[in-house]
């Protein structure tokens, strides 16, 4: 074989590698369509209904400021399974729809409740779904959801899902709920799995209760989404949680129930506080932004018949506002203020606890793991069946709060007018 | 109708003029056989009894043999080799053959040799003066020079001057050592050598030295009177440093060496100067520390230019050509230095320096991999100002390799690695581009090592301007026209500026094409391709050599150095030679080398001398 | 390129170390952790621990072995000791374990990287392109490859530590319990049977002529890399059990990938895992050139041919042909599970063992001799 041959054949050779690309797997970026989230709900004539909010691509710094138009396209189709939607979709959507920026799946209540199982094997066994996308159920239907989701200060709907998210870290009003902590917990022997709850909220100027201070209070963050009492912003809020057994949706926590489960479950970060003032529960309001002082201590208790969970943890405070003007910041009254709250929040999160005994016999809060010190073998720890014993143990918190911050104010100075009146 | 002008021919009239004129547009004419220069054409075509063997077969095969086309002169019979017919006549009567011949006492001889070796008198370039030595018996003799590298006030002052004027003879010197006497008493000039050979004395007229041919003296002299007109040491032209010196070698190999024996005063600095290419003879300057530099070494690069056997070798670039281990690779395996302060420090490590007349890149071997991407700027800074601007040669290097690679990879394959508001811009740039982003990436790469070459063709302030100015306005037209996407024209002025870092030219040669290899790859493969482009070339560095030594010494093979590798350490804490020089001492420095940090011992803490 | 080759090439003691870390690590970027998880529960690592060792046990005694023929291959020795033919036959039995293994892992590592990286990519086109890497390199000799592995080797333990450094907030200990996992006696048993997961140390036992040191320190590099690489095993089964745990550690096909995606250190380091791609394909390379290239050697040895190239091709074809055998992922996973558990051990260390019983039975080779 002459030279010339062998160069010819080489240089074709080099030359097909250019051909290749398209063949292999090679997408150019404008050849896709991201779905940034999906919601999945009963269908109507198919046994899923799938929404997908595609994005639409804007041209960066050009156009996208100006009108103020939709920059994602929402699609919904009935199919039977995850894949079958993602691919009837591409009947109509002219990318290649693929999931790979895909950053919330919206789960509709009605299907949680039937049960999860079937679809989270598509979501974690695919390669296109990671696992640290954020798992919602919502009260309502998904596909609302979705639609009635504007993101005012964000153009993109991802982000803007994750710095809602986020707020877990300082507000407490939802748990970590991503498909990883999802399966994890439906998996494992020694905790039932919870997800983020969220509504649909159409404005609620709030209706007259007849509460009294104390309760005003406690109910202040003790919403479900759909019924904050707010009016304006997105229409779609995330607060409270769905508690499963199994893989079944079986509750709702609401949002301030999820702060004392975050306690219980040793996730919680810091949130604010409103407290009844321990002098004049009737009037005054103290309110405190608690953080975490310490991983709390659990400890649980095989050795007695039921068994006894021992939750101690300790808080720090930063009051944020004292109505009464009593000077809590110091001596004997600081203690005062320490106790009576570490008293509430003790009271609070034996009750949460309780009703996810009563109500749901659910151990969300993952106890369970703290009973596998008592077992040499994984076989014996599965067969004690934590999960069927929780709802019959004991469940005691210990709470201590240390108060180490006052804001800007060391004490306050009583108003001038009203010196020795009311 | 014919008529008759003043000469007596018949013309034509008018009417016959425009019918031939038409005539002649109109048909073809044969041309008028003109006198034409055809180059001979070498008989190369095989012998006949191969041809008619194979023909039979091959027309079998329907294979068609390349015809060689053989040209000859119209009319004249063919010559099967052409060469040795031009020799034949440019060989007359064997005096060519001059290596052979020895000085002949008879002076018209001598001179006759001399005008038949230099082809006298077409070749305009030898003057031969002839003069009478003035002695007491004055002696005929002559001078041969060539004009244009012998320094023309030297020949005069130092060769005829005491020849014709000086010249004072104690009574009667033998005619067998009238050379010698007139050497050591005569001509006061620095070098004068006497040869009897007509090859070397010819080897030193064409260097530049004049030779004495005296009548009846069976030797001759030959003084030397090298001068010429050069560039004078200037600035470096490609490494140019902020701070240290700013001399550069030029192109004659005594100023070179003279810079190099400037910088180290060592008796020890060997320079051996050999001569490659057969016709042009050039020195080759080979310098190293004797006591110092690895015997072996320097017997191995002396074997290397020796050896070489090549018509005409005139430039470094060719030299190392010839000496390289690895011819094919991408990776340089001697370093090129035009810094006389970088060519001695390599001196004084235990490397060899090979310096030729005629350019002023000095070939500095062995070389490992990360001497090639060292500047000697690095070593004049201090301590933490080197490490940074080395840590971003580092990360300049990184990015000049990999940036396009890795930007197509992610845009075809691994989509899911860019943050979602990245790929949606990105996405939405693309809407308008016509092209796949390889095309894309190469047409940009292409464009910018266009504009790159094109700026240092054009002289001057324009070239550099030219080539930022161009880049710029070619980007941002070819966004604003939809062909490209904005984002890429970032990757590839920063992979541009990136690839400018780069100290060593050569190196940044390599750089460039393993960059275009490395796109392609990702273009076909993604991060695999990346990853196994990466892997080849890893091999094939670690499996290089230079002159004996691993070119990824000290980390290819394991071996003690000093803290000089990609960072470097306190110039005080470099104690040791590198390892893989094999340098007969390794000790640089003591452990302790400034003096003045060494604890007193014993010293009364008076207060004295101020605090420490 | 001729029989000189052992007079010529000396590897150090670093690139010795560096060469068997590689051979013997390249299996926890495959489905080591979940075959852990699977056998130990939430002990797998203990598995670990108990086989490297036994290993480290089986290794005293090959190098005991080795000391007796000081600069003499295992395959040399093997016919030292039991003569020609059964020396032959053990020989070619080492051979053919190589080449198996060498192509089942090349099918899984393009199996992993199609999963992972290429979705689209035929596998046959895939193994053929790892291919080409690994002829380069083993064509351009030991050296090189030895260098290479010693250069990348700090580069992929930094890259795999990263990974798991970064994973730091998702570790929970409590998953850990309970701590005998499986149970006590099945934990013994696959601590044994998994000791060929360290069979392959016995490539410094093939190359000993290669090295520039002597006996006493062969036998430390093997420790060293034994020791190094249980470790970081370890440390990757031990975060793998304490981010994906129990029952779900069983699932995944490629741990590692699902713990370099699972990265969250806030809204920007979150899609980090096509860099770990680079770093366990550049991985996988290596381990398969050393694989090819020692097969070659071996076959040269034992065929006393004077050339290793020009088997390059041959063996090529042998090993893709092989690894294209298997009709699917699980069957791969499966063979290699096999061979490994119940034949690898064998192979590697029982069969040395019995020619190092051997030869002190049979008094051969000096009675060890340095000891410097």
């Amino acid at each position: 074989m002459g030279k010339r041959l062998k160069t010819g054949i080489l240089l074709l050779n080099c030359f097909l590698f250019f051909l290749v690309p398209g063949c292999w797997g090679a997408r150019e970026t404008d050849g896709l369509g991201y779905v940034l989230s999906m919601g999945i709900d009963k269908g109507k004539e198919n046994i899923l209904q799938v929404t997908f909010q595609i994005a639409m691509p804007q041209a960066p710094g050009g156009n996208g400021g100006g009108e103020k138009g939709r920059n994602t396209e929402i699609v919904s189709l009935e199919a039977a399974s995850l894949f079958g939607a993602l691919q009837l979709a591409n009947a109509f959507v002219s990318r290649d729809v693929t999931l790979i920026h895909n950053r919330a799946v919206i789960i509709s209540e009605e299907l949680a409740r039937e049960g999860m199982s079937k679809y989270i094997n598509p979501l974690i066994r695919s390669r296109e779904i990671r696992r640290n996308t954020f798992l919602i159920v919502t009260r309502g239907q998904a596909r609302e959801f979705i639609e009635k989701n504007q993101p005012l200060l964000e153009k993109n709907p991802s982000r803007h899902f994750e710095l809602l998210l986020e707020g877990k870290h300082f507000t407490g009003f939802i748990p970590d709920s991503t498909i990883n902590d999802f399966t994890e917990g439906v998996k494992s022997p020694g905790k039932e799995a919870v997800t983020s709850l969220a509504g649909v909220n159409e404005g609620n100027k709030g209706e007259e209760r007849g509460w009294n201070v104390t309760e005003k209070a406690r109910q202040e963050t003790a919403y479900l989404p759909g019924t904050v009492p707010r009016v304006g912003g997105n229409k779609i809020e995330f607060i409270g949680l769905a508690v499963f057994r199994g893989d079944r949706l079986v509750g709702f926590l609401n949002g301030s129930q999820t702060r004392y489960y975050q306690m219980a479950a040793g996730m919680f970060e810091s949130a604010v506080f409103t407290f009844p003032d321990p002098r004049y529960p009737q009037t005054y309001i103290i309110s405190m932004e608690v953080r975490k002082g310490r991983n709390p201590d659990i400890h649980v208790d095989l050795s007695q018949e039921v068994p006894r969970i021992q939750i101690d943890q300790v808080l720090e405070g930063e009051i944020m506002s004292i109505q009464s003007g009593e000077s809590y910041e110091t001596g004997e009254n600081e203690r005062e203020l320490e106790e009576y709250i570490a008293g509430y929040i003790s009271r609070e999160v034996t009750n949460v606890v309780k009703a996810a005994q009563r109500e749901f016999g659910s151990d969300i809060f993952g106890f369970g793991n703290y009973t596998r010190r008592y077992f040499w073998t994984w076989e014996d720890w599965v067969n004690y069946s934590w999960l069927e014993r929780f709802p019959t143990a004991e469940v005691r918190v210990n709470t201590i709060v240390a108060i180490r911050r006052t804001g800007l104010m060391a004490k306050t100075v009583p108003i001038a007018s009203q010196k020795g009146g009311e | 109708m014919a008529d008759v002008n003043d000469n007596g021919q018949k013309t034509d009239s008018f009417l016959t003029q425009m019918k031939n004129a038409v005539i002649k547009i109109i048909t073809f004419q044969k041309p008028a056989a003109t006198e034409g220069f055809i180059l001979y054409g070498i008989d190369d075509t095989p012998q006949d009894h191969e041809v008619t063997g194979d023909t039979g077969k091959e027309k079998k095969r329907g294979k068609k043999k390349p015809l060689r086309v053989k040209r000859t002169v119209p009319g004249e019979t063919q010559e099967k080799d052409v060469r040795e017919q031009s020799k034949k006549e440019y060989n007359r009567e064997g005096l060519h053959d001059y290596r052979k011949l020895l000085v002949d006492p008879g002076l018209k001889t001598n001179k006759r040799c001399i005008e038949e070796i230099y082809s006298l008198p077409k070749n305009k370039d030898i003057i031969i003066r002839d003069l009478i030595i003035s002695a007491e018996q004055p002696r005929e003799a002559f001078a041969v020079f060539v004009e244009g590298i012998s320094n023309r006030d030297t020949v005069n002052e130092d060769v005829l001057k005491p020849l014709m004027l000086m010249a004072k003879f104690e009574k009667n010197v033998d005619i067998m050592d009238m050379a010698d006497y007139i050497r050591k008493h005569v001509i006061y000039s620095n070098q004068v050598d006497i040869h009897d050979k007509y090859e070397d004395i010819i080897d030193k007229i064409n260097y530049g030295s004049t030779a004495v041919f005296i009548d009846g003296s069976p030797r001759c002299l030959v003084i030397e009177t090298k001068g010429w007109d050069r560039r004078s040491i200037g600035k470096p032209e490609t490494e140019q440093v902020i701070r240290g010196p700013h001399e550069a070698f030029n192109e004659t190999l005594r100023s070179n060496t003279g810079l190099l024996r400037k910088a180290i005063r060592n008796p020890n600095l060997i320079t051996e100067i050999m001569k490659i290419g057969e016709r042009n003879k050039t020195d080759v300057a080979v310098m190293y520390l004797e006591d110092l530099a690895s015997p072996r070494l320097v017997e191995e690069v002396k074997r290397r230019i020796e050896s070489i056997s090549t018509d005409y070798a005139g430039e470094t670039g060719v030299l190392e050509q010839f000496i390289e281990d690895h011819p094919f690779r991408p990776v340089p395996q001697v370093m090129v230095t035009e810094r006389p302060d970088r060519a001695a420090s390599f001196i004084m490590d235990g490397k060899v320096a090979i310096l030729m007349d005629g350019n002023p890149n000095v070939l500095i071997v062995p070389t490992t991999l990360f001497t090639l991407l060292h500047s000697p700027e690095d070593y004049y800074l201090r301590m933490p100002y080197g490490n940074v601007v080395r840590f971003l040669r580092v990360v300049s290097s990184f990015l000049a390799v990999m940036t396009p690679g890795v930007y197509v990879a992610i845009t075809t394959f691994h989509q899911e690695m860019i943050p979602t508001d990245l790929i949606l811009a990105v996405s939405a740039a693309r809407e308008t581009v016509p092209f796949p982003t390889i095309i894309e990436v190469f047409l940009m790469e292409f464009a910018f090592e266009m504009i790159r070459e094109a700026g240092v063709r054009i002289p001057g302030v324009i070239g550099n301007t030219l080539g930022i100015v161009g880049a710029l306005i070619l980007g941002q037209a070819a966004v604003q026209a939809g062909i490209v996407s904005p984002i890429l024209i970032i990757v590839v002025a920063i992979t541009g500026l990136a690839s400018f870092a780069i100290p060593n030219y050569s190196m940044s040669f390599a750089f460039r094409g393993v960059r275009f290899i490395f796109t392609a790859l990702a273009a076909v493969f993604g991060f695999f391709g990346i990853s196994a482009g990466l892997f080849i070339l890893l091999t094939s560095i670690t499996s290089m050599k230079s002159f004996g030594v691993p070119i990824l010494s000290p980390i290819g093979p394991r071996t003690k150095t000093g803290p000089d590798v990609v960072l470097r350490g306190p110039v005080w804490s470099m104690e040791e030679r590198p390892d893989f020089l094999d340098t007969l001492e390794r000790r640089r420095q003591p452990d302790i080398s400034r003096g003045w940090v060494k604890p007193l011992l014993n010293e009364d803490k008076q207060g004295g001398n101020g605090d420490e | 390129m001729n029989n000189s080759d052992s007079n010529l090439i000396k590897l150090g003691h670093s690139e010795a170390i560096a060469v068997t870390m590689i051979f013997l690590g390249s299996k926890a970027f495959l489905g080591y952790p979940r075959m852990m998880a699977q056998m130990g529960a939430t002990a797998g690592w203990i598995i670990i621990l108990l086989s490297s060792i036994f290993s480290i046990a089986f290794w005293l005694i090959i190098s005991s072995l080795l000391e007796r023929f000081p600069g003499k291959s295992i395959l040399e020795i093997n016919e030292v000791v039991l003569g020609k033919y059964l020396g032959f036959g053990l020989n070619i039995i080492a051979l053919l374990y190589i080449i198996f293994s060498s192509s089942l892992l090349l099918r899984l590592f393009s199996e992993a990287v199609i999963l992972t990286a290429l979705p689209h990519v035929p596998i046959s086109a895939l193994n053929f392109l790892f291919l080409i890497p690994m002829f380069v390199a083993a064509y351009l000799g030991l050296e090189a490859i030895s260098r290479s592995a010693y250069i990348s080797l700090p580069f992929i333990m930094a890259g795999t530590f990263a990974v798991l450094v970064f994973l730091y907030p998702f570790w929970d200990i409590t998953e850990l319990y309970p701590v005998l996992g499986a149970g006590a006696w099945p934990l013994l048993k696959y601590g044994f049977l998994n000791t060929s997961a360290f069979g392959e140390v016995l490539i410094l036992a093939i190359l000993a002529p290669f090295f520039s040191f002597g006996p006493e320190r062969l036998r430390y590099a093997g420790i060293t890399s034994i020791v190094i690489v249980a470790v970081s095993l370890i440390l990757i089964t031990v975060v793998y059990l304490m981010v994906i745990p129990m029952p779900g550690a069983t699932e995944n096909l490629v741990p590692f990938y699902q713990l370099s995606r699972t990265i969250y250190l806030g809204r920007y380091y979150q899609r980090l895992e096509s860099v770990f791609i680079l770093f366990w394909t550049f991985t996988a390379f290596l381990r398969l050139a050393i694989g090819y290239i020692t097969a070659a050697l071996i076959t040269r040895e034992i065929f006393k041919i004077p050339y290793y190239r020009p088997l390059l091709p041959a063996l090529a074809v042998i090993i893709l042909s092989l690894a294209l055998t298997p009709e699917d992922v699980m069957k791969t996973v499966e063979l290699e599970k096999q061979l490994r558990l119940f034949y690898g051990w064998i192979i590697t260390f029982f069969l040395p063992s019995s020619v190092g019983a051997a030869a002190y039975l049979l008094k051969k080779g000096d009675r060890r001799g340095k000891k410097a």
